[in-house]
């Protein structure tokens, strides 16, 4: 290692710019300072030469500037506590530390939204608005230090990805500093608007794309009650047999991790037990009913469950952790692991610990596995000694071997860690040639000098693909619509299949297609309504209907592409995926997609309202708002002739109970008719042909005299009135939306 | 036997679950400033290197061990740099000059008595004439904040078993036993360093060190290096004859009065109804940090060992403890009695 090596003149001159812009505290370059900003959590090293701390965002405009007119990359970093090497600046150049700019600058508590700062500790926003009985879900392991930044860059998971999706489905909308200099607000309502949905390509980007300077997230609120059930197993095995178990009967937990007994290499069996953590929230009675199942289930498995309070699970899962890890230490004499990231479908999650304790055998390393059983994500840590010549080498060949055996079980190449240096060479074993080649559109698209962390995401060159599979069947398949119930999906091919064709085939199952597009109907097709970005009826409650489409393809010409697989969690490269919600033909015709099912209520009750006046209707969906009641969908409606509220309440584990008498109770009125309806009724009663979104805030009554839908969680009202979306956001996203079908 | 250096090179992961815990990055928010940081410059070699403000936070770390109970490996900072510190005591860095001045102007008292000794070190003035000392009595090593009524039932509990302690050797090391305070509880664990081994070389050989509380025990080790034993109040006590009765009506007690070296002569081994908090409290008997951004990580720690506490009597050696659980109670109290100026004779 060269310590203390000359600084190219080139760098010493950006050092002199950058301290003349903030002042010499905040431009670190001798060489300890740059040798501790060369690492993250991964094995990967790459020296910056130098490190910046730009006092507020409005430095980081000229900070770009500087390194563009020095020709040195732009490297941001939060914490560093990344698995992928995503803030490791491969290439050099500058490291952007987002140290101050660690703002919470609006906690929107009516409207369930906080804006806030690229630096903010995820912990402390956390804390944050839990002073106010609200929640931000993601929750990565490292969520005590790492930033909103970083788990914007990686589309931090963590174990309540499970019921609630990854930051990326919590990202409102994201400000960015362009490459070029350019500030662009991405919002989730431009696809709403004509736009594509360019807020969840940012997100899971890898700062490859932008520099995040500030974000407005969605809060939730906190459940009535949260339990989670600690279920030990003596086999392996007949843990996960538990998993599939859950899901297969209709349980909804909102995680399901699992932590494995320690696998000692060619030693058969460890007295180490396998345990679970199950998280269950709701309502109270959903949630002892749930746990009660999750007791009974366990006993039918030969598990012992303890069903403990959430403050009490967190300690105990820490503590278990860290005594395993710890004994792992002592027993094997290997100091140190390596942990890395690797998804199956849920299915196939028995196969992939099946491959790893194999793999741990046949490379002679110790293992544990911590991970996100739920979502067949799995994070092995192989135990090694980084003074045994050539046992790093070999780690990375057994997280190649595990993870190239993932993408023949159909499963992904990350689901929460990201790409960055640790896996691009390994992108190839999961996209085809076309899917990556447009993946190098969208970047040279929007960096077209590779000025943002460069080096990452995508495979170094070209290369030729070593294989392709994915999780849609390539060619079209032979069914337009084929259920999965294991894993908990549906495929749809093609614009036959309707909303209706899809409920028939889920009658009788545990599962629910939960997407109801607004101005659509029972018999509209499915791929016409993503392709057309229409929302589902229950938005913006989790899960939304952008939020459900885990895989598609796209044709033109004759030629196929296919992006994501059947797993629920993917950060494997640009989320392309996410762009056809919405992406109305531009980036090639929708073939198919695969969508995420969930699991369906055990109990429901749906209320057509009819109001006298518009500000009956009003009053009446505020009280609904505030009531505690557990709506699944709330909505004012106006047709031709009448002002409705639609409104329903479900219940998850046990029966309504109360809850059904309370809601009627609430709504009835003096002029108020009330129906009971059910929940596909209560659909077809939003007039059809709903195409034109529009803000409340910028309305002075949001429903008008137009037939119009106004969502109240949504903040916004859909009307017939006007044609599609503002041509600027149509605009705006012209250029990338052509240079990705230039790539076919 | 281990080496602790190499041992933490060997651990570190990189993972970064240390940062939040660490009082110094809390603070700062650099990467230097962290236990990895630190763990990572050790493996540069950054301590060969001759000038110490090339790395700076290598004399920040205030080995208070919070990283070394999150660390999933157990990788102990704390114990890598003890022996990378004590290998070059004359390093003190600019920085920290820089910051001791700080605290001479506008810190608080405490910290200004401690801040002065620390830097009339670091800029290497000659040390104050030394009287001799006589090596027949013990120094006791109390930590700051100690109130006026703990010092007052040591000194009635020291004459019961013949010895007389001097108000305050922080100045003037003389040949008789007596209170060393502020030590163990200062700025930062370089200042430990400096103070103890000055105390350390101007004591005539033999002359034992009797830690009063939590704060002074962290020393034990420090003291062994240089060549002193280190006893605990009640061990000393002991050897005097003293033989006191178990404390009633204690339920609880903090770890440093778990370890047998206080437990015993207490007679807190008897009746084993005592407990123990939860074990990640224990480093809230680490030294105080006089920086903002360690208050909130320590108001949590607080609040969890008053949740601890609750509806029990906490027995303490921690002078802080005592300060922030209004249940709890400090040993001495209970050793001597209702009145801590008039406690019961010993034996």
């Amino acid at each position: 290692m060269t310590r203390r090596g000359t600084v190219a003149p080139s760098v010493a001159a950006a050092a002199e710019d950058y301290t003349r812009l903030l002042g010499p505290d905040r431009v670190l370059s001798s060489w300890v300072d740059r040798e501790l900003h060369a690492y993250d959590a991964s094995l990967d090293r790459g020296l910056p030469d130098l490190v910046v701390l730009p006092r507020s965002r409005a430095d980081l405009g000229p900070v770009l500037r500087l390194a563009r007119e020095h020709g040195l990359p732009v490297v941001m970093r939060g914490a560093g506590t990344g698995y992928s090497g995503g803030a490791v600046p491969v290439r050099g150049g500058v490291v952007v530390s987002t140290r101050d700019l660690d703002r919470i600058l609006e906690l929107d508590v009516e409207n369930l939204t906080v804006r806030c700062e690229p630096g903010v500790v995820l912990h402390r926003l956390q804390q944050a608005v839990s002073e106010h009985g609200l929640r931000y879900l993601p929750d990565p392991s490292s969520h005590r230090v790492c930033t909103i930044g970083g788990n914007i860059a990686e589309n931090a998971g963590g174990p309540h990805a499970l019921g609630h999706g990854p930051t990326s489905n919590f990202v409102v909308a994201v400000r960015v500093l362009m490459a070029d200099g350019q500030v662009v607000e991405f919002h989730e309502d431009d696809v709403l608007r004509g736009g594509l949905d360019m807020r969840a390509l940012i997100v899971g980007s890898e700062g490859t794309l932008g520099v995040v300077l500030d974000t407005t997230l969605r809060l939730v609120e906190q459940p009535e009650r949260q339990r989670v059930a600690i279920v030990t197993f003596a086999d392996q095995d007949d843990a996960v047999r538990m998993v599939e178990q859950v899901f297969a009967t209709g349980l909804s937990p909102t995680a399901l991790d699992m932590l494995t007994g320690a696998r000692m290499p060619r030693v058969a069996s460890t007295l180490d037990p396998s345990i679970l953590f199950i998280d269950v929230e709701g309502r109270a009675a959903d949630v002892e009913a749930q746990t009660d199942r999750l007791r009974a289930l366990a006993a039918d498995l030969g598990g012992a469950a303890d069903v403990v309070r959430v403050d009490e699970f967190l300690q105990v899962r820490a503590e278990l952790v860290k005594d395993k890890v710890r004994r792992m230490v002592g027993l094997s004499g290997f100091p140190r692991y390596y942990l890395f990231d690797c998804v199956a479908p849920r299915a196939r999650l028995r196969d992939l610990m099946k491959t790893l304790r194999e793999a741990a055998d046949a490379y002679g390393f110790p293992l544990l596995n911590t991970f996100h059983a739920g979502d067949g994500n799995v994070h092995p840590a192989p135990f090694y000694d980084p003074d045994v010549p050539g046992h790093q080498d070999r780690l990375r060949e057994f997280s190649a071997h595990v993870l190239r055996s993932c993408a023949e079980m159909g499963g992904t190449l990350s689901g929460e860690h990201g790409i960055g240096l640790e896996k691009r060479d390994l992108m190839e074993f999961f996209y085809s040639a076309p899917a990556l080649a447009a993946m190098h559109a969208v970047k040279t698209s929007l960096d077209p000098s590779f000025l943002l962390n460069p080096e990452k995401l995508l495979p170094a060159g070209s290369g030729t693909p070593a294989s392709h599979r994915s999780g849609v069947p390539s060619g079209t398949p032979a069914q337009p619509l084929v259920l999965d119930l294991e894993d908990g999906t549906l495929s749809v091919s093609g614009r036959t299949p309707t909303f209706a064709d899809c409920a028939a085939l889920l009658d009788g199952t545990p599962f629910e297609l939960a997407y109801q597009p607004i101005g659509l109907g029972p018999d509209d097709s499915v791929l016409a309504a993503i392709d057309q970005g229409l929302p589902g009826l229950r938005e913006p409650r989790a899960p939304r209907a952008r939020d459900l489409v885990l895989a598609c393809a796209l044709e033109q010409h004759g030629r196929r592409v296919e992006f994501g697989t059947t797993c629920a969690k993917d950060v494997s490269g640009y989320e392309m995926r996410k762009l056809v919600f919405g992406g109305r033909g531009r980036l090639g015709e929708l073939a198919s997609v695969v969508v995420r099912l969930t699991a369906g209520p055990t109990d429901t009750e749906t209320l057509r309202v009819t109001c006298g006046s518009a500000e009956d209707a009003s009053d009446l969906v505020e009280s609904l708002r505030k009531s505690g009641l557990p709506l699944g969908l709330l909505a004012a409606i106006r047709t031709e002739t009448e002002h409705l509220v639609l409104a329903e309440v479900r219940a998850f584990g046990a029966s309504l109970g109360t809850d059904r008498r309370r809601f009627h109770d609430l709504v009835a009125g003096p002029r108020r008719l009330v129906d009971r309806v059910s929940d596909s009724a209560a659909w077809d009663m939003v007039p059809r042909g709903l195409v034109s979104y529009a803000r409340v805030e910028e309305e002075v009554d949001p429903l008008g005299h137009e037939p119009a839908c106004w969502l109240p969680w949504q903040r916004g009202v859909w009307r017939s009135s006007s044609a599609l979306g503002a041509a600027t956001l149509a605009a705006r996203d012209h250029g990338l939306a052509e240079a990705v079908r230039a790539t076919w | 036997m281990v080496n602790p250096l190499q041992e933490a090179l060997r651990r570190c992961t990189t993972c970064g679950l240390c940062l939040p815990e660490c009082p110094t990055f809390l603070a700062s928010g650099l990467e230097p400033e962290s236990p990895r940081g630190r763990v990572q410059a050790l493996a540069l070699g950054v301590t060969e290197v001759p000038d110490a403000d090339t790395f700076a936070s290598f004399w920040s770390c205030l080995s208070c061990g919070a990283c070394l109970d999150v660390c999933p490996t157990g990788v102990d900072v704390v114990a890598a740099y003890r022996d990378a510190r004590r290998d070059r005591p004359d390093g003190t860095p600019r920085r920290l000059r820089a910051f001791l001045a700080q605290q001479l102007s506008d810190g608080d008292p405490a910290v200004r008595a401690v801040g002065a000794a620390a830097l009339r070190r670091a800029e290497r003035r000659p040390p104050q004439p030394a009287p001799p000392v006589d090596g027949a009595h013990d120094v006791l090593v109390a930590g700051d904040l100690v109130p006026e009524a703990t010092i007052r039932a040591a000194h009635a509990l020291a004459r019961g078993w013949g010895r007389e302690l001097r108000p305050d050797l922080n100045e003037h090391l003389a040949g008789a036993t007596g209170f060393l305070l502020d030590a163990g509880l200062t700025a930062t664990h370089e200042q430990h360093v400096e103070l103890f081994a000055t105390t350390c070389r101007d004591l005539a050989p033999g002359v034992r060190l009797v830690a009063l509380d939590a704060d002074a025990w962290r020393l034990a080790d420090l003291a062994v290096a240089h060549g002193r034993e280190m006893v605990t109040f009640p061990e000393a006590l002991a050897e005097g004859g003293w033989k006191p009765a178990p404390p009633s009506g204690t339920d609880l007690v903090d770890h440093a009065l778990g370890a047998p070296r206080w437990a015993e002569p207490l007679g807190l081994h008897h009746g084993g109804k005592v407990a123990t908090p939860p074990s990640e409290l224990r480093h809230l008997n680490g030294p105080l940090v006089m920086e903002a951004g360690s208050v909130d990580v320590l108001a949590q720690l607080v609040a969890r060992l008053r949740e601890a506490s609750a509806g029990r009597t906490l027995l303490t050696a921690d002078q802080r403890t005592l300060a922030r659980i209004g249940s709890a109670r400090f040993y001495l109290d209970l050793l001597a009695g209702p009145s801590p100026a008039d406690p019961a004779p010993p034996c």
